[in-house]
């Protein structure tokens, strides 16, 4: 009876601690988001893309700033996340519904939208991460309607932020807005780049990624 | 014709893809009820035997030669942009995004099986673009404002390599375009051709 009890709280033990080993093996994942910089040739062997994903083997949806720049929303373990902001070009965002708060923050987040030609004037301490991230997707997304629609590169020709309307960039930025329905009264060619995307993005509805909503 | 635009690839071995299809680059060729790649680059060809509302799907089975390298292609046009629901491993599917014939990578979904006789399906309305493998949407809603219209189409790289059958498309009925958070299973005869369900 003894030696029947002894096998028992054996196979008892040893199935714990396979559960245990499964349940260590299978790590805990969960999205969080970034902007990553694009690398590749465009090729299918080496695509345009986020930078270091595709070597981690993650899932992951991203969307496209063009110019140099993905908005990203990856699934990763905690070990993989302390991983990927180890690289300097890599600008990760905390909790989404998170004021940013004072400086230095602020003034970080600055510096970083403008690195990467992302307008940053509108930004201030009350702006949620939520809220940032969705502007940004928004700018995406007429960056990418100007290149698709009308095959141009917004910053590719030689344009900054800065640069005030030509009246073929004030036309271009019309017939953009115009295909997402939003209201083009205020693009002129007194205004600049920065003002045009502004004006256009604060009019977009709201998008997913990664089963957020922005 | 008329849509939804259907192909089972029963053309003689050897015989390259024609009549309702335009190829735009690279050649395709049947082989045993499929069509594959056969050409040492990239392989593009569009159904042009109709005109397809912005918001449409395309989907095809799919079999994997010494590598996969094939993909259906949504809002194609004849200068090789649109989007690709393309296998990129044995445990990955991802939304390329092509520009010229230029890829973006736009959405990788890992650690699923990827196996002979799948459907892969992926369906474009307004900004945002869904892949499904089996009827099951992998990854997530995705979105990119760049290509708006355009027709469904295949893409294959190299010559032998993944193949394709049951090729279907179809655009999506007011019905899914508005009530897009639907369960597309739910929606799935007011899509395709009875016989035709994913």
């Amino acid at each position: 009876m003894n030696s029947r009890r002894q096998v028992i709280v054996g196979l008892a033990l040893l199935l714990s601690g396979l559960v245990g080993a499964v349940a260590s093996a299978q790590e805990v994942t969960s999205v969080r988001f970034y902007l990553i910089p694009r690398v590749g040739t465009g090729t299918f062997p080496d695509p345009f893309r986020p930078k270091y994903l595709r070597e981690m083997g993650v899932t992951y949806s991203s969307m496209d700033y063009t110019d140099g720049t993905f908005l990203v929303g990856a699934t990763l373990t905690d070990a993989q996340h302390t991983t990927l902001i180890a690289n300097a070009d890599v600008f990760s965002v905390p909790a989404l519904d998170v004021a940013i708060g004072g400086n230095p923050t602020l003034n970080q987040v600055k510096t970083e939208l403008a690195s990467r030609t992302i307008p940053n004037d509108w930004v201030v301490a009350t702006t949620t991460w939520r809220q940032l991230l969705g502007q940004v997707g928004r700018y995406a997304q007429i960056l990418q309607r100007m290149f698709g629609s009308l095959g141009r590169s917004l910053f590719g020709t030689g344009n900054a932020l800065n640069t005030t309307l030509t009246t073929q960039l004030r036309d271009d930025f019309i017939s953009v807005g115009q295909s997402f329905g939003l209201d083009t009264g205020g693009i002129t060619t007194a205004i600049t780049i920065n003002a045009a995307l502004t004006t256009l993005a604060t009019q977009m509805p709201s998008f997913t990624l990664s089963g957020q909503t922005f | 014709m008329a849509l939804p635009a259907s192909d089972t690839f029963t053309a003689a071995n050897g015989a390259l893809l024609s009549g309702n299809w335009s190829t735009i680059g690279g050649a395709f060729v049947h082989d045993a009820n499929r069509i594959g790649g056969n050409d040492a680059g990239n392989s593009f060809a569009l159904w042009s035997a109709d005109a397809f509302n912005p918001n449409h799907a395309v989907q095809a089975k799919i079999y994997k030669g010494a590598l996969w390298q094939i993909a259906v292609w949504l809002r194609a046009d004849g200068s090789k942009n649109g989007y690709l629901l393309y296998v990129n491993s044995d445990t990955e599917l991802a939304i390329y995004r092509v520009d010229a014939g230029s890829a973006t990578q736009l959405q990788a979904a890992s650690g699923l099986t990827v196996a002979d006789g799948q459907t892969l399906r992926q369906e474009g309305s307004g900004s945002t673009l869904r892949m499904y493998q089996d009827a099951v949407q992998r990854g997530t809603d995705q979105t990119d404002s760049t290509y708006t219209t355009g027709a469904a189409g295949i893409f294959a790289i190299g010559a032998g390599q993944g193949k394709l059958d049951d090729f279907l498309a179809d655009n999506l009925t007011p019905a899914v375009e508005t009530l897009g958070y639907l369960r597309p299973n739910r929606l799935r005869p007011r899509i395709f051709a009875p016989g035709l369900a994913r």
